[in-house]
């Protein structure tokens, strides 16, 4: 969604804030200009071909917005003419576009979508411009049966109208508007023309959503369960198959993977996050407004684990995994539970991790708790699914911990 | 860290075996069972309840005043009463001597008294905005004035005095002058030596609160048995006036002090309990009992020994009202800090209290 | 002119503490140092000279299959505290130099350049809400937003509250708005919420009030809070008598006869 604010004061000289990032990277744009169109070089030719004009505003000269946004919404080369939409976008020079999916926002003079606040009907249609095209939801063909009416009458979205030859309704339709819901494509159709007239996925080769993937997924055609890399109970629904085969464990002498299950480490570990830290922690640690609201690194666990492992609320305990252990304080907490998995209970602990070295507030870093792995389409790491093991354990020596308090 | 018990041990230094099976015996009988766990009970979380409150945080802030101000109530305290005493031993001229020194006596307290009272002050150099307004329902606010007035008198007085002692014109010179004079100083010094009392009953701290009426006669027993014991021990350890007072001063100490052990409140559990319960008791003893005893053997004729027994009395009830004081001061710390108490009083002493609106 | 007030109501409260660091951002109150407190996520502890909203955490059991805030009971409850800008309100009747006024939207508020930091009002307050700065000397509360009030803008903390937990706005339909939502909640199988309001007590009401569930007791929220000034009167008579019982014995002590 693309949503203009009204632009707030103006801001004196040596107050440039966040908020007045137009204005940075527009005179950052012109500095950079300068300094390349003295230097001639080949590396220099983007900045030296970069068309950097904006007409300016205000005693700081800010650019002016809606000339960005015109330049994202697009217009025809020759007489700087908006375009309607990315429909009226062509391969062939006459048009310049910033963002297709954005092209429709300025459609005409005086036309800022982002600034309308006129909501319409229950998508919102006239309040900001929703990409692409103001289509509030996408694959929206789909609320429809292949013959073009909707599925169900009280949640229509998009319908044929045949009287009038093209697609209508309560959203934008997300399809080719005038493409007849009988419509079969040729067999050597290209791009668009190739999906049929009932095929509401546009973005796929095929038209279809996809829970067979033909090709794409690294361990695809179909979903399976696999348990984690680490896991406390082998995998019931694929004996033979206990984790996804394509992963990658990157298995070293120091990145170990715990057996599943494994008697060293027997309880489930988890990671999240807290309202008052930002993702890793670097920033908010450092603002005492928001290191005081959640000062120290601490796990939770439940009064059952807790108890059977003599942790009080308070507490000092050691977490380990194969691959490391830390320090934190110990929340013993009714909202953490065990779980009975096959009459087998196992205990769960939680970790948010938003702590590091520096910062006025310090904490052990969870993430020495993880296994380097991979998995197999996007490679991001296992981060909320380990093993662990909890002790009680004396209160850290150094003060890499801000000052502790007592419960 | 392979002994998880010592190392709990080591950290809090007090954790015991007993502890644990308290915590233990206290989970079962709340009955949280798991099926198939490993032990039955459950390690506890901190708790918000109606019971403790949220989590038996205070509900009150302490008073944040420092040592200044129970000096203060001291010197104040004794000043105003020995106010009092030179205006009437003046009067009685029967001893001129003694009404000198309680006057100076007074002027020396109505000096210190201001200069201990503004260095608590979180801004001291804004002393002078107690004098801004004049708030009669603000114990604090009149006691400024009091102070005010007090301090600006009895520095009168002292000075008038001064002046026909070594102008030598006696007292006819100022006739009318000296005399109101003290006497206003008298009257500020009754106020002086009771007012505390009030300043700290009426506020929101239990143990303060529940006193309010029990305080300004014991702060003002303190005043003049203290009073009493600086002018002793200055020398005038035969005055049978002094003796008189000192005596009435003690009696009424040691019923104000019965009165407190006889209740059984639990707001008044700082007054017996913890290290204000060791001041204010012992500062009462001291103040009351022994004075009392001491005064009363040492009887109305003049010797050695009966000197002394008053002497002793004097740095008695001097020694008792410094740490009644210090005592009842700490006492309104403990009691804004006992969770429990607060909440229960500030519940109308009724759990089905219906006060709030549905 | 207008009596405006707090309505918290603590059934739209997520927990999110932006009430109080945007209290403090706008009033730049410096932080209360870092101490983990171990009671659920309630690090703030209490209102202070430097805090001036504090939200407060309740734990009670989870019910396996009940959501959080479900009719049968709220697993996770949260409740952010403010001065309660009382009708009688201790702190202002106890200030000697007159420093704690009613301003003219009805809230009680410190001028801090006349506040000499003599903490009488510290030990006035029935609900533990203002405090001395120790480094600063004077003491400090919520200011009800004075300064924003004046450009006829809404309190940081309820500008910021995104669930509109924090309402603002006239007390007496605040009042009729609380109701009303106690309405809806019944209507909703929620049987436990209460309007915390203690309008029978000697504060006379309070111009922050509160919708929570189950006992506000749970919530330090005292359900007979006392204005100290509902003891001047026994007090001055005991110091009234005591002074003429000083006056009197020391009259006979010298004037009885005695040497």
């Amino acid at each position: 969604m693309l949503y203009q604010h009204a632009a707030p004061a103006s801001v004196p000289r040596e107050g440039r804030r966040a908020s007045r990032r137009c204005g940075f990277i527009y005179h950052l744009g012109h500095r950079l200009k300068a300094k390349s169109a003295l230097d001639k070089r080949p590396r220099n030719e983007g900045l030296n071909a970069l068309t950097w004009n904006y007409p300016t505003t205000g005693e700081n000269e800010e650019p002016q917005i809606e000339a960005v946004l015109t330049e994202i919404n697009g217009y025809t080369t020759s007489d700087g003419q908006l375009v309607e939409n990315y429909k009226k976008l062509k391969a062939d020079g006459s048009t310049a576009c910033g963002c297709w999916i954005y092209s429709g926002v300025f459609p005409r003079e005086h036309e800022n979508r982002a600034r309308k606040r006129e909501p319409q009907g229950l998508y919102g249609h006239g309040w900001g411009f929703a990409w692409p095209s103001d289509r509030r939801i996408l694959y929206n063909r789909a609320s429809a049966r292949p013959d073009g009416t909707p599925w169900s009458e009280k949640k229509k979205l998009v319908w044929w109208d045949e009287s009038r030859g093209e697609w209508t309704g309560l959203d934008t339709p997300d399809f080719t508007v005038t493409k007849r819901p009988d419509y079969q494509p040729p067999q050597d159709a290209k791009g668009d023309e190739a999906l049929a007239g009932d095929k509401p996925f546009i973005m796929h080769p095929d038209g279809f959503g996809w829970i067979w993937v033909t090709s794409g997924l690294k361990d695809g055609p179909l979903p399976a369960h696999y348990e984690p890399l680490e896991s406390p109970v082998r995998n019931l629904l694929y004996p033979r198959q206990q984790t996804d085969p394509a992963a990658s464990r990157k298995e070293r002498p120091d990145n170990p993977y715990a057996a599943s299950p494994d008697a060293r480490f027997p309880f489930v570990l988890s990671t999240y996050r807290l309202t008052e830290h930002h993702t890793a922690g670097g920033m908010s640690r450092q603002l005492p407004k928001l290191a005081e609201l959640q000062p120290e690194l601490f796990c939770e666990l439940s009064p059952e684990l807790a108890a059977s492992r003599r942790v009080a609320n308070g507490d000092w305990v050691k977490i380990s995994t194969p691959r490391s252990a830390i320090v934190v304080r110990a929340l013993v907490t009714g909202r953490m539970r065990p779980i009975s998995l096959n009459g087998k209970v196992v205990h769960q602990v939680g970790l948010p991790y938003h702590w590091g070295y520096r910062g006025k507030s310090k904490g052990d870093v969870v993430n020495d708790l993880l296994a380097i792995s991979e998995e197999p389409n996007v490679r991001i790491m296992e981060t909320k699914a380990l093993v662990c093991n909890v002790d009680p354990c004396s209160p850290p020596a150094k003060a890499l911990h801000s000052a502790g308090g007592k419960p | 860290m392979n002994n998880p018990q010592s190392d709990t041990q080591l950290l809090r230094g007090r954790i015991s075996e007993e502890r644990l099976m308290e915590i233990r015996r206290e989970a079962e009988s709340r009955a949280q069972h798991f099926p198939g766990a490993a032990s039955t009970s459950a390690g506890l979380p901190a708790r918000a309840d109606a019971e403790s409150g949220y989590y038996a945080l205070p509900l009150l802030k302490p008073p944040r005043w420092k040592w200044q101000v129970p000096a203060y109530f001291f010197t104040g305290g004794a000043a105003g009463a020995s106010a009092v005493i030179a205006a009437i031993a003046r009067v009685s001229a029967k001893d001129p001597g003694l009404a000198r020194d309680a006057q100076r006596l007074a002027t020396a307290g109505a000096f210190v008294s201001p200069i201990l009272l503004s260095s608590d002050l979180g801004r001291p150099a804004r002393f002078l905005n107690m004098l801004r307004v004049f708030k009669p329902q603000s114990p604090m606010s009149v006691g400024a004035w009091i102070l005010a007035g007090f301090s600006a008198s009895s520095t009168a007085v002292s000075v008038l005095d001064l002046r026909s002692h070594h102008s030598r014109l006696g007292s006819d010179g100022h006739s009318i002058l000296q005399p109101t004079t003290q006497v206003f100083a008298a009257l500020m010094g009754l106020g002086l030596s009771t007012y505390t009392g009030v300043l700290i009953g009426a506020t929101a701290v239990p143990v303060w609160y529940e006193n309010v009426g029990l305080l300004p006669y014991h702060f003002g027993a303190s005043a003049l048995g203290s009073a009493v014991g600086l002018l002793e021990l200055a020398g005038h350890h035969s005055s049978d006036a002094l003796g008189l007072l000192g005596i009435g001063a003690a009696c009424a100490e040691t019923v104000a002090e019965a009165r407190t052990e006889i209740k059984s409140d639990r707001a008044l559990k700082p007054l017996k309990s913890g290290k204000s319960g060791w001041l204010t008791r012992l500062g009462s003893i001291l103040s009351g009992p022994v004075p009392l005893v001491l005064r009363l053997l040492a009887g109305r004729r003049s010797s050695a020994r009966s000197d002394n027994l008053r002497r002793i009395a004097a740095a008695s009830c001097v020694a008792g009202a410094v740490l009644t004081r210090a005592g009842w001061i700490a006492a309104g710390s403990a009691s804004t800090k006992d969770a429990a108490v607060s909440l229960t009083l500030a519940n109308g002493r009724s759990k089905q209290s219906t006060q709030i609106v549905a | 002119m207008s009596t405006t007030a707090f309505l918290t109501d603590s059934t739209l409260c997520i927990g999110c503490k932006a009430c109080e660091v945007a209290c403090k951002e706008w009033n730049q109150i410096p932080d209360d140092g870092l101490m983990w407190s171990g009671k659920s996520y309630d690090n703030t502890v209490a209102l202070g000279a430097s805090t001036w909203r504090h939200v407060k955490f309740v734990e009670n059991t989870p019910i396996p299959g009940l959501g959080g805030n479900s009719p049968q009971s709220a697993a996770w409850s949260f409740s952010s505290d403010v001065c309660k800008h009382c009708e009688e309100a201790g702190c202002l009747e106890a200030c000697p130099t007159g420093a704690i006024v009613r301003t003219e939207f009805g809230g009680v508020f410190i001028q801090p350049d006349v506040c000499n930091g003599c903490a009488y009002c510290v030990v006035a307050c029935p609900f533990g809400v203002v405090d001395r700065n120790e480094r600063d000397g004077r003491a400090f509360k919520c200011t009800f937003c004075y300064d924003r009030q004046h450009a006829a803008l809404e309190p940081a903390c309820a500008k910021a509250c995104p669930t509109k937990s924090i309402q603002f706005g006239e007390l007496e339909s605040l009042r009729r708005a609380a109701h009303q939502r106690l309405n809806e909640l019944e209507a909703r199988g929620v049987q436990d919420a209460h309007l915390y309001d203690p309008r029978e007590s000697s504060v006379k009401g309070t111009h922050s009030i509160f919708i929570v569930r189950g006992d506000p007791a749970v919530y330090n929220l005292p359900s007979a809070p006392d204005v100290p000034t509902v003891h001047l009167r026994r007090g001055w008579t005991a110091a009234a008598v005591a002074a003429g019982m000083l006056l009197t014995g020391t009259a006979l002590a010298f004037l009885g006869g005695q040497r």
